[in-house]
């Protein structure tokens, strides 16, 4: 298996994403890691906080796991929440890149039927990624560390002087 | 651990807030969204009980701006700091990037803070990190009440590994934002001294 560059393989988590959305009509998608870290997502705008989801999605999936090991089960399976008009997915799949998730938000269009076989295929298309390299980097480390005083006093000189 | 997205010139780091009950952790995250203007930062959420104590955690994202051409993000965290909820404490600790601990200073409070750093070390290691190789600031907070040890005994009793240290007052806003300066700081050079390009590795495009 070949290693790539990260943004090359951002860049692939966007198709098959976008492909989960549009076969099986959900309104929101998210992939994250297990941090909570957003890698590819769809649907988010101004009314919904992206981050937010994701940090909290995280938080169940962590919780999830340790209830699981706790009562001896190696791990659960995928979360489903049944709202009034929306219903919530949660996803995990182990990959090169560390465990991931992906969040998805679903209303009477889709089904968690239809939402459930199409994350079996996300998944094995995702798997057919090469594994990505998180430790290349296309920024110096000399120039990072060097502009790292100024950008920092800059951010905290008018919180902590105000 | 740090992700650094290449491909949107993203770097996102987690930093915990961890420290006995009733320390500050989610007062420093309080006065930090109170200052920080709104579009560097993102909707602060809490999980807390209905005595709001936190249960689960407190998040708040906040953007530092750019550096190198990346656009710098923190996402910071505090842990439920009463005893019972270890379980809980121990997942937020996951990935962490930096640790602040949050003593009270005040003299009936040093078991809690002397335990809740032990645990804090205990907790580390059960997730393969030794807490010498991870950057950890210590803040003393609550400075501005009465019968509080001073610096020089908490430094004595918790600060044996020579960290950063602040004394703080959080609710007053006093010394939070150093506080938060000094364990980005320390993030950031940790992260910087990991950041080699490899040869024949072209910058990505921005």
């Amino acid at each position: 298996m070949d290693r790539v560059d990260l943004a090359q393989i951002q860049d692939a988590f966007a198709v098959p994403l976008e492909g989960f959305v549009r076969e099986t009509g959900v309104r929101l998608a998210v992939l994250i890691n297990r941090s909570g870290q957003v890698l590819a997502q769809h649907g988010f705008d101004k009314l919904f906080d992206l981050v937010g989801v994701a940090s909290l999605a995280a938080g169940i999936n962590a919780s999830s796991r340790a209830l699981a090991s706790q009562l001896g089960e190696e791990e659960f399976e995928h979360l489903h929440h049944a709202g009034r008009e929306r219903q919530l997915f949660l996803g995990h799949f182990d990959s090169a890149a560390g465990q991931l998730m992906l969040i998805t938000v679903f209303d009477e269009r889709s089904s968690i039927g239809l939402v459930r076989v199409f994350f079996e295929e996300f998944v094995a298309r995702l798997l057919e990624l090469p594994a990505m390299d998180v430790a290349r980097t296309s920024v110096g480390a000399g120039d990072f560390e060097a502009e790292l005083e100024e950008s920092l006093d800059r951010f905290f000189q008018d919180l902590i002087g105000g | 651990m740090s992700l650094v997205n290449y491909a949107t010139r993203e770097i996102t780091c987690k930093i915990v807030y961890y420290g006995p009950g009733r320390s500050g952790k989610t007062t420093n995250l309080q006065y930090i969204h109170s200052r920080v203007p709104r579009d560097r930062k993102g909707e602060m959420v809490s999980l807390a009980t209905e005595a709001d104590r936190t249960l689960f955690f407190d998040f708040l994202p906040i953007d530092l701006g750019k550096i190198s051409g990346f656009t710098t993000r923190f996402q910071l965290y505090t842990v439920p700091g009463q005893v019972y909820y270890n379980a809980t404490r121990k997942l937020v600790l996951q990935g962490a990037d930096g640790v602040v601990f949050v003593a009270d200073s005040q003299k009936s409070q040093l078991d809690s803070d002397i335990e809740s750093f032990s645990n804090l070390q205990k907790n580390l290691l059960e997730h393969g990190i030794d807490i010498r190789h991870i950057p950890v600031v210590i803040q003393y907070n609550k400075r501005d009440l009465p019968n509080v040890f001073s610096i020089e005994q908490l430094e004595e009793e918790l600060n044996f590994r020579n960290v950063p240290s602040y004394p703080a007052s959080a609710l007053m806003g006093e010394g939070v934002f150093d506080t938060l300066r000094s364990v980005a700081e320390g993030v950031l050079k940790r992260l910087a001294s990991k950041l080699e390009m490899p040869a024949g590795v072209e910058p990505s495009r921005s």
